[in-house]
């Protein structure tokens, strides 16, 4: 379930989509889908309450603008928001490095026990 | 099949006229985007409309994270205006130099009061500092009540005494207004909020497994790591200060809020009374020596009304501000 999996990181994955440089809601979930190779295609209408939610945190900020006769409403990051990208982006990155750490030490004994099986 | 779409969201969302528009606009600009784009594919018009509804899921759901998230605002505003009345009124009783509401009782009262709004006033702070999800937002609310009352209380005694006894000094008066126009204010906000949380749905959601202590730690650990990372320098007394609260919150398991609630209130009430002591102590000019027996038993008089006071608020107000928890395990 793509939904369930970004829960918990979904705020961090929009700010770094939208770090990218200014974006509207659409083109920010394009974004997120094409960078995942498609694997976080999450419920369209989700991504909206998290956008005004990084918003009121002050980790992003919106303006209107007018494309083809429609208004649009544009998402960028603020220096907070860069800030927190950072922060969250290196917890991600340690987070990951020990969880890889513990697998390849599974994966070493899984190797072992394969050979001392043969052996 | 989009413009039905907007037309149910617009039913749906119980949100102030301009927060809805603004929605309603980023809506319409997503869904029109998503079914060019399945038209482009091959799709037929009305297809590509209905396979983007779809995708975009139900009207319902969407309104209420917007209701849920406009609820967390409004409570995180009304926290913000509730801690201000808090340390106005507490300074107004207790810090200021000059003490604008003193005699008995109304002083008493106003005295007991003002401490039981700092007590809530200082949980709310730590509740919408950690976040108003689940349950918090509640127990926002409530300690908001709490200080509102103890105000509003404080104010309407002060002015009843007043009016039958020649009332408080000018100094008094203008103290008494401006607790006034902050508890109005903070009134307004609150009911503001309340009306939101119910729309939402979350204002009866109190069961949580969060206690005042659980809430006090979290908000310190998050102080501490948020100061470690911004100073570096403090970054390693940081750790060894979180380390500290660690190994103190194990160690005082025989104080422990969630297993002996009593023992904590009696403690907690025991050390306010003889704060309290030893403050009207300094206050009136240190120990003195020649009527030592006196003010001994003016310091356990005061130890007591403080430590009864307290008593008296955990038993009252205990549970419904979430210091302990409802059930205990």
């Amino acid at each position: 379930m793509p939904g369930e999996e970004i829960k918990g990181h979904l705020d961090a994955l929009l700010l770094a989509v939208v770090a990218e440089g200014p974006v509207h809601g659409y083109a920010a979930l394009e974004r997120l889908r094409e960078r995942s190779g498609g694997r976080f295609d999450l419920p369209e209408g989700t991504l909206y309450p998290a956008l005004h939610r990084l918003e009121a945190d002050g980790l992003l900020r919106s303006r209107w603008t007018t494309v083809g006769g429609r208004r649009r409403r544009e998402y960028e990051v603020t220096d907070r928001g860069r800030a927190e990208l950072g922060e969250r982006a290196a917890d991600w990155r340690r987070f990951a490095a020990a969880v890889e750490r513990v697998l390849a030490a599974v994966a070493t004994g899984t190797r072992r026990g394969a050979a001392g099986g043969a052996g | 099949m989009i413009i039905d779409y907007l037309a149910d969201l617009l039913d749906e969302l119980r949100l102030p006229q301009r927060r809805a528009q603004r929605i309603l606009a980023e809506v319409e600009d997503h869904l029109a985007c998503a079914a060019a784009e399945l038209h482009a594919e091959g799709l037929a018009a009305a297809e590509a409309e209905r396979e983007a509804v779809k995708r975009f899921g139900p009207a319902a759901e969407l309104a209420r994270s917007f209701a849920e998230q406009e609820a967390a605002l409004s409570s995180r505003r009304t926290a913000r205006a509730t801690v201000a009345l808090a340390l106005l009124f507490a300074f107004l009783v207790l810090g200021s130099p000059a003490p604008t509401l003193a005699g008995f009782p109304v002083g008493l009262l106003a005295f007991v009061l003002a401490q039981v709004a700092v007590v809530a006033g200082a949980l709310t702070l730590v509740r919408a500092w950690r976040g108003p999800g689940g349950a918090r937002l509640v127990l926002i609310l409530r300690g908001s009540l709490v200080v509102i009352c103890c105000a509003a209380c404080t104010v309407a005694c002060a002015a009843i005494a007043g009016a039958v006894r020649g009332g408080p000094s000018l100094g008094g008066w203008i103290a008494l207004a401006t607790i006034a126009l902050g508890t109005a204010g903070t009134a307004v906000a609150l009911a503001k909020s309340w009306g939101r949380a119910r729309i939402a749905g979350a204002a009866k959601r109190i069961d949580t497994a969060d206690d005042a202590l659980a809430d006090i730690e979290a908000v310190t650990m998050t102080a501490l790591e948020q100061l470690g990372r911004r100073v570096p320098g403090l970054k390693r007394a940081c750790a060894h200060g979180a380390q500290f609260v660690r190994v103190v919150s194990a160690r005082l398991r025989w104080l422990d809020l969630r297993r002996h609630p009593w023992r904590f209130a009696v403690a907690v009430a025991l050390s306010a009374g003889l704060a309290g002591a030893v403050g009207h102590g300094l206050t009136e000019g240190g120990i003195p020596t020649h009527h030592l027996l006196r003010a001994l038993l003016g310091g356990a008089i005061i130890t007591a009304i403080e430590a009864a006071a307290a008593l008296l608020g955990f038993a009252l107000l205990g549970n419904y501000l979430g210091i302990r928890r409802r059930t205990t395990d």
